[in-house]
């Protein structure tokens, strides 16, 4: 999935993914969400001053941290876009990647405050 | 079954634990790599680890290295739980020591079946472990009293005396006879002999401290080492061994018989660097002496330099 600018969160999150990966199970998927959103604007913001301090191996091991836990939450779009970075900051690569992270903080940039409402709708 | 989660990304962390908890396993939860070793190489530790590959201070395939070059008697079945899914990862990660490679984010049935399979191997480690030990136990011991057998007891015999040599500090050696064993056998049948065996054997133990040596030297005989034993109680403690034979009769199917025993004794100290088969001559000797001087005692071997000294005048 290719990301774009704000995307709806019914295209960011892959929902039958997602509760597969819980087992249906509701509490579960709440205390997921709600270490999400506790979590994610840390290691956005520390994947972001690794980039902007040219410091690949950080950026690398910040872009692999953000990955896994956007793949819990079965954001692939978001997933890829930070695999991306990830694989440009292991391969020595630092071209391109501050207007990957651009891209990514863009079309995520209605994920946590919608995250709630979305969740709260799911029927389980 | 306990399995240990290592993970320091807190989603993972708690998808893991809970679908972990549900499936029925124990879970005990590291939040980075020193951690997860330290647990997975102490005492009591999970058998089962899940373990993720970028984490503080250790990384997933340190913890593997750091696990395997333990040589742990208990085997860990350890899976990488990742999201490096190249072909050089899956590969480095095996190298280092896991057993299974999964990739993130788990399906939590491929997970819980993977698990399976890592416990079936334990299971048959287990099993493997368990007979190699009855193996071993059935190749150094009595089938009939469990005491050490003939071939075990010798060895045992020749360390201690060379430890003891080494050290200069002293053994003392108890060869032990049953009086008038044959007379029990051709009266009540050898099913009461081999009840009276087990029960002496059983005396034999108890009677000595928990590392000393207890053997069957033969049909009746039995070799006791006594480690680091003064001479001056070489005798002190075979009469220990002989009272705890001689004093209480031995209840059998066909009631209670009087059982006695002779006993040569030997300190190692007394004798210069003797080879464990002049020890085993000499004891004999003072074994045959217990028997002359009417049984149901003990008797010390001595260097002839000790019973005959050398008068100067």
């Amino acid at each position: 999935m290719t990301l774009s600018r704000n995307m709806p969160l019914e295209e960011l999150i892959d929902l039958p993914d997602l509760l597969m990966r819980v087992d249906n199970d509701r509490e579960l998927l709440l205390e997921i969400v709600d270490i999400f959103k506790q979590e994610f604007p840390r290691l956005q913001w520390e994947l972001e001053q690794a980039i902007l301090s040219h410091d690949l191996p950080q950026t690398e091991q910040r872009a692999h941290a953000l990955k896994g836990m956007l793949l819990n939450l079965s954001i692939q779009g978001g997933a890829a876009a930070v695999a991306e970075i990830e694989r440009r900051a292991r391969a020595g690569e630092p071209a391109g990647i501050e207007e990957s992270f651009a891209d990514f903080a863009d079309a995520l940039h209605g994920l946590l405050p919608g995250i709630d409402a979305y969740i709260a709708g799911v029927p389980l | 079954m306990r399995i240990l989660i290592a993970d320091d990304e807190m989603t993972s962390l708690r998808l893991l634990e809970r679908t972990l908890e549900r499936a029925g396993y124990e879970v005990t939860v590291a939040k980075n790599g020193r951690e997860a070793a330290d647990c997975l190489v102490g005492p009591d530790s999970p058998r089962l680890a899940l373990l993720d590959w970028g984490m503080p201070e250790l990384d997933g395939p340190g913890v593997c290295q750091e696990v395997r070059a333990q040589h742990s008697q208990r085997y860990v079945y350890i899976v990488l739980l990742t999201s490096r899914g190249s072909k050089q990862d899956i590969v480095e990660g095996l190298e280092s020591g896991a057993d299974d490679y999964m990739i993130k984010p788990f399906n939590p049935d491929e997970l819980k079946a993977r698990l399976r399979t890592g416990q079936r191997i334990l299971h048959l480690e287990d099993n493997l472990v368990e007979a190699r030990e009855d193996m071993r136990f059935r190749a150094t011991h009595d089938s009939l009293t469990s005491l050490l057998n003939r071939g075990a007891i010798l060895d045992l015999l020749a360390r201690e005396v060379a430890r003891t040599t080494r050290e200069r500090g002293s053994t003392v050696i108890l060869l032990g006879d049953l009086d008038h064993f044959k007379n029990v056998n051709d009266t009540h049948g050898h099913v009461v002999g081999d009840e009276v065996l087990k029960e002496i054997a059983r005396r034999l133990v108890f009677s000595v401290r928990s590392y000393d040596l207890v053997g069957r030297y033969g049909g009746e005989e039995f070799l006791v080492v006594l480690n680091n034993c003064e001479v001056s109680k070489a005798l002190e403690r075979a009469e220990q061994v002989r009272v705890a034979i001689a004093n209480l009769p031995v209840a059998t199917s066909h009631g209670s018989l009087s059982i006695t025993m002779s006993l040569g004794v030997l300190a190692s100290a007394e004798w210069k660097s003797l080879p464990p088969e002049d020890i085993l001559r000499e004891v004999d000797a003072a074994l045959y002496a217990a028997k002359a001087a009417g049984r149901n005692c003990c008797r010390l071997a001595l260097p002839t330099a000790i019973r005959n000294p050398v008068l100067t005048s």
